[in-house]
């Protein structure tokens, strides 16, 4: 499986910006999700690598090779579009065996490998169907066996569950992955859905207004969000807005120490933003007299919720609300909290992150 | 609360305005024709009401099969052609911004405000020894003598593609503009050429509008009396010609209606063939 | 079922024609005042464009001012659509215009249906100028029509291909003149049939037998190598012949003559088998109520001043003997020729038109 390499790659639609010197480098039979909101840029660096797209300036290598010689037909590129684009005329199995046909594969040949791939997407039966016959996730299941029926260098998807329900989409999410890593296929998803990346990326690329915000592994984009964008858009988080005062954030009276600080830019008195993810936060009971100490704030709970699996408390402290989780299992580290009890709120050190403006 | 286009369909109003629009402008005038082309007609004078089959006996003529071949012949021919410019110039017209769909759909949409008198007579001058491509080609050295290619039956053939390609246009715009263009690009990258994209997507998704298109461009060429007279020859006047011959110049009303329901019931009876031979296929 | 609604349809139509003729003579009937005097009136058909347009300028005002009958002119339709019309309405008792301009082949089909009031001879003393042929009878010898206006159909030349005159039709047979000419594309217009007979075997009585007419058929036959185009509509060979495309045809006397005097490189020559003398007809239907007025109008137009008038307005040919005319040799020259014209013969149109006009067809269509 060969690698795949984006190297300062431009584009502009008329005026607008769509991609500013991207640089990528995709290892060969890796998964990279294009993470980002709508209008970022993520599928057309997609349709730049497809050939559907070529840029104003930059390369797409594969393999060391410059790949804006092909045009599309030829760059033996495997594609799923978001709106499935399954051709009506034709049946499952013709869908699936249309680009063997393009390519000459025999008849007996093509037979063989269709069967094999409706195998593969567990739709055994379904050869003859007509495409108006399928439900959504089916379909969504025959466009990527077609994709795949050629044996592209690389695989290419765009949205691939969007139009799914949220059950189905992530039954696909995991099927997917797991066909994926079967095939081991170098493949890239464009996806605005953070947690289809973080299920099926080994690589996440977090963007927006065409440039690249974040790139790597789904944990470390996680834990470490680079930018308070990253931050927002990758998991829910508590962004809280403070003032420098030379070595700690302060939050109203309350001093923050940062356990690591990048950005040596900073004088006394900017404003500042710390974040933290909602599970890191620890609420201590206010009778327990423990006196307010750095990262210890006074508040009161004002709205509380379990949903099952996890239970959220929403704490107001400086005129600002922070979001508490845990899991409900673990009832023996946690406060029997309702509305209007009075807590401290504990942000640790080690996990909150500080944003300059 | 609006209505659907399926609850407007589906009331008893729309039903009984087609049937008599029908009846008003299909039914009534082809019932008077036909117990026209029954008459007598008077020799050297004009028609009196009988019933008699001899205007249909004077089809069973050379003469008439003939012309009859060369009708139906010159105007597939030429729906063909305008079928294959007008889907070529719809499919790139589709891909266009909004701006140049516009530009092309109004130059299109005016071609069909001319008469035919003018198309007929532009195409005559462009296709003459004196002032068009006979000429020019005498002058680049391509002809050794100048010479006209009008009338003929490229000239003719021409100029009736040239009046249906709008129609073809304006029936298969809807259908190509709402083309997914995922559809040629999912083919693309499943190997196809941009050729065998369309040859084996986009034509098969639009068949059906290609074959109406056809028929529509069929039936009006048959129709066209202006452009036979003025750029064919003899031979190449197709069925409306000698209609309008018969009705206008001869004054045989009778013999001019039974020509027209033959050509009628030649031109449905092509589009019920049509019609089967497409439902077969899908 | 058809027929019943057809039969409907007719019969409403009528109904509604002869309840307008009703409402029209009721009117006449309760203004008494106003059909008498200066505002007699004449409803007078004239083929529709340069005919009815010209009629109207230079014509009519005349005949208004010295008889005081206003003229209500009517576009008609060439050919046989207004024939049809005035039949159907003669039928039921009316008439869409009293004296209408007619061509020879409808007047005879009318004659079937005595469709044209016999004339009063008594009353159109003018009758006595006019040329023998623009004279028309029933075959009993009744009077039904008089020449309205005539004209040639010559052979024209552009005279930058052709620097000399022709001087016979038989240039049409010239093999030199391969795809050169532009030719009338119906035996009822074009009447080749005649020029053939006359050019080569010299006269029309060829045509009184079958045998004679398909001699003629093959002798048009033979020409057609030489044609480019066999026209039905004037202008799409006028144009051809000013710009030398097609420098050779048939072609009508006088409008080649204005398209001379335009500058055009054309010429009308009347060889010396003749030009062709096409004629139309003033008519009177015999659903008309204004007999009087129809006479004195027929009348009027017989008068050798006013032919001289249409031959120098109008352009057409003179129903009267040349020294009857106030024209010049070129105003004379202009619409017409002293030599003998080939007369069409309207006859075998009339009896054996369907099967002319079939074979004709087949000729040119082969």
């Amino acid at each position: 499986m060969p690698r795949l390499q984006i190297e300062g790659v431009n584009k502009h639609f008329g005026s607008f910006t769509a991609l500013n010197d991207i640089w990528l480098d995709i290892p060969a039979g890796k998964l990279l999700c294009l993470l980002g909101p709508s209008g970022c840029g993520k599928t057309t660096i997609l349709r730049i690598i497809a050939g559907l797209e070529s840029p104003d300036s930059g390369k797409v290598l594969l393999d060391g090779n410059d790949l804006a010689i092909l045009p599309p037909h030829r760059r033996d590129i495997g594609m799923v579009f978001q709106s499935h684009a399954l051709f009506p005329h034709l049946s499952v199995a013709e869908n699936i065996s249309y680009g063997l046909r393009i390519t000459g594969i025999s008849k007996s040949e093509r037979l063989e490998r269709v069967d094999e791939l409706l195998e593969t997407i567990r739709l055994p039966d379904a050869g003859g169907k007509r495409i108006n016959q399928l439900s959504g996730g089916e379909l969504q299941r025959v466009s990527i066996a077609r994709a795949l029926a050629r044996q592209p260098r690389i695989f290419l998807l765009d949205e691939p569950t969007s139009a799914l329900d949220a059950n189905l989409r992530e039954t696909m999410q995991i099927e997917l992955r797991r066909l994926q890593q079967s095939l081991n296929i170098t493949t890239v998803v464009v996806t605005h859905d953070q947690s289809e990346a973080m299920t099926l990326a080994d690589l996440i690329v977090v963007m927006q207004a065409g440039t690249i915000e974040q790139i790597g592994p789904p944990m470390e984009i996680y834990e470490k969000p680079r930018t308070e964008f990253v931050a927002n858009f990758i998991g829910a988080t508590n962004m809280l807005n403070c003032l420098w005062d030379g070595n700690c954030a302060v939050l109203g009276n309350n001093k923050l120490n940062i356990k690591s600080i990048a950005d040596s830019s900073l004088t006394r008195g900017d404003p500042v933003k710390v974040s933290i993810r909602p599970e890191r936060v620890e609420l201590l009971a206010a009778n327990r007299g423990r006196k307010p100490d750095s990262n210890q704030l006074t508040g009161t709970v004002e709205f509380v919720r379990n949903i099952g699996n996890l239970v959220e408390i929403h704490t107001r402290c400086e005129n600002t609300s922070i979001a508490h989780t845990y899991s409900p299992q673990n009832l023996s580290t946690e406060l029997n909290l309702r509305e209007g009890d009075a807590v401290i709120v504990h942000l640790p050190a080690e996990h909150c992150l500080l944003y300059s403006k | 609360m609006k209505k659907t286009d399926s609850e407007f369909r589906s009331g008893p109003i729309p039903g009984v305005f087609a049937t008599v629009a029908l009846g008003l402008f299909f039914f009534v005038p082809f019932a008077i024709m036909l117990t026209f082309s029954f008459y007598h007609k008077i020799p050297g004078g004009l028609y009196e009401p009988a019933f008699e089959v001899d205007n249909y006996l004077r089809f069973i003529s050379p003469f008439f099969t003939q012309i009859l071949l060369i009708s139906t012949g010159l105007c597939s021919l030429a729906s063909i052609l305008a079928l294959f410019i007008g889907f070529i110039l719809t499919y790139f017209m589709s891909r266009m911004n909004k701006r140049g769909r516009t530009l092309w759909l109004i130059l299109l949409v005016s071609l069909l405000s001319l008469s035919e008198v003018i198309i007929g007579f532009s195409w005559s001058i462009l296709f003459s020894r004196t002032a068009g491509i006979g000429g020019w080609m005498y002058t680049l050295g391509l002809l050794d003598a100048p010479r006209a290619f009008a009338p003929g039956f490229g000239a003719l053939l021409t100029a009736l593609t040239f009046i249906c390609v709008p129609f073809i246009v304006l029936v298969m715009f809807p259908p190509l503009t709402r083309l997914p263009k995922e559809w040629v690009e999912s083919a693309r990258m499943l190997g196809a050429t941009p050729l065998r994209a369309v040859i084996t997507v986009v034509v098969p998704s639009v068949r059906p509008a290609l074959i109406a298109a056809f028929i529509l461009a069929f039936i009006y060429s048959l129709g066209s009396y202006v452009l036979p007279i003025m750029l064919g020859k003899p031979r190449h006047w197709t069925i409306s010609v000698h209609i309008t011959d018969q009705a206008l110049y001869q004054a045989n009303i009778p013999f001019a209606s039974a020509l027209s329901v033959f050509l009628i019931v030649t031109a449905l009876s092509l589009i019920a063939l049509i019609s089967k031979l497409q439902n077969r296929f899908t | 079922m058809t027929k019943k609604k057809l039969g409907l349809q007719s019969k409403s139509r009528r109904t509604i024609l002869s309840a307008l003729a009703a409402t029209t003579g009721s009117a006449a009937i309760g203004f008494p005042m106003l059909s008498l005097g200066q505002n007699q009136s004449l409803r007078v058909g004239a083929y529709g464009g340069y005919f009815k347009d010209s009629f109207d300028k230079f014509i009519f005002p005349v005949f208004t001012e010295e008889t005081g009958i206003v003229v209500d002119s009517i576009a008609e339709p060439t050919g046989q659509a207004w024939l049809a019309q005035l039949n159907a309405a003669a039928a039921a008792g009316s008439a869409p215009a009293d004296v209408s301009m007619i061509a020879q082949s409808p007047m005879l089909k009318g004659q079937k249906t005595e469709l044209w009031m016999p004339l009063d001879e008594s009353k159109l003393p003018n009758l006595k100028y006019l040329m023998s042929n623009f004279v028309h009878r029933y075959p009993d010898g009744r009077l039904d029509g008089v020449g309205a206006v005539a004209w040639y159909t010559t052979l024209v030349t552009n005279t930058d291909v052709y620097p000399d005159a022709p001087e016979s039709w038989d240039e049409l047979w010239n093999p030199e003149n391969k795809g050169r000419l532009g030719l009338l594309a119906l035996v009822s217009n074009s009447f080749l049939l005649e020029i053939a007979s006359k050019t080569f075997y010299g006269s029309t009585d060829l045509l009184d037998s079958e045998a004679g007419q398909l001699q003629a058929l093959e002798k048009v036959a033979e020409l057609k190598p030489n044609v480019a185009l066999w026209y039905r509509d004037e202008a799409q060979f006028e144009q051809a012949l000013k710009s030398g495309e097609i420098p050779m045809g048939q072609y009508y006397h006088d409008v080649a003559g204005l398209a001379a005097a335009d500058g055009f490189p054309v010429r009308s020559t009347f060889t010396k088998e003749g030009g062709v003398s096409d004629s139309g007809l003033w008519a009177v239907s015999r659903a008309s109520k204004k007999i009087e007025e129809s006479h004195i109008f027929m009348n009027f137009m017989c008068r050798p001043d006013i032919q001289t008038l249409l031959s120098r307005m109008v352009g057409t040919a003179p129903t009267v003997p040349r020294d009857l005319l106030d024209l010049t040799d070129d105003e004379f020259a202009a619409v017409s020729s002293s030599s003998e014209p080939i007369i069409p013969r309207y006859d075998i149109y009339d009896q054996r038109g369907d099967w002319l006009a079939q074979k004709w067809s087949e000729m040119i269509v082969a």
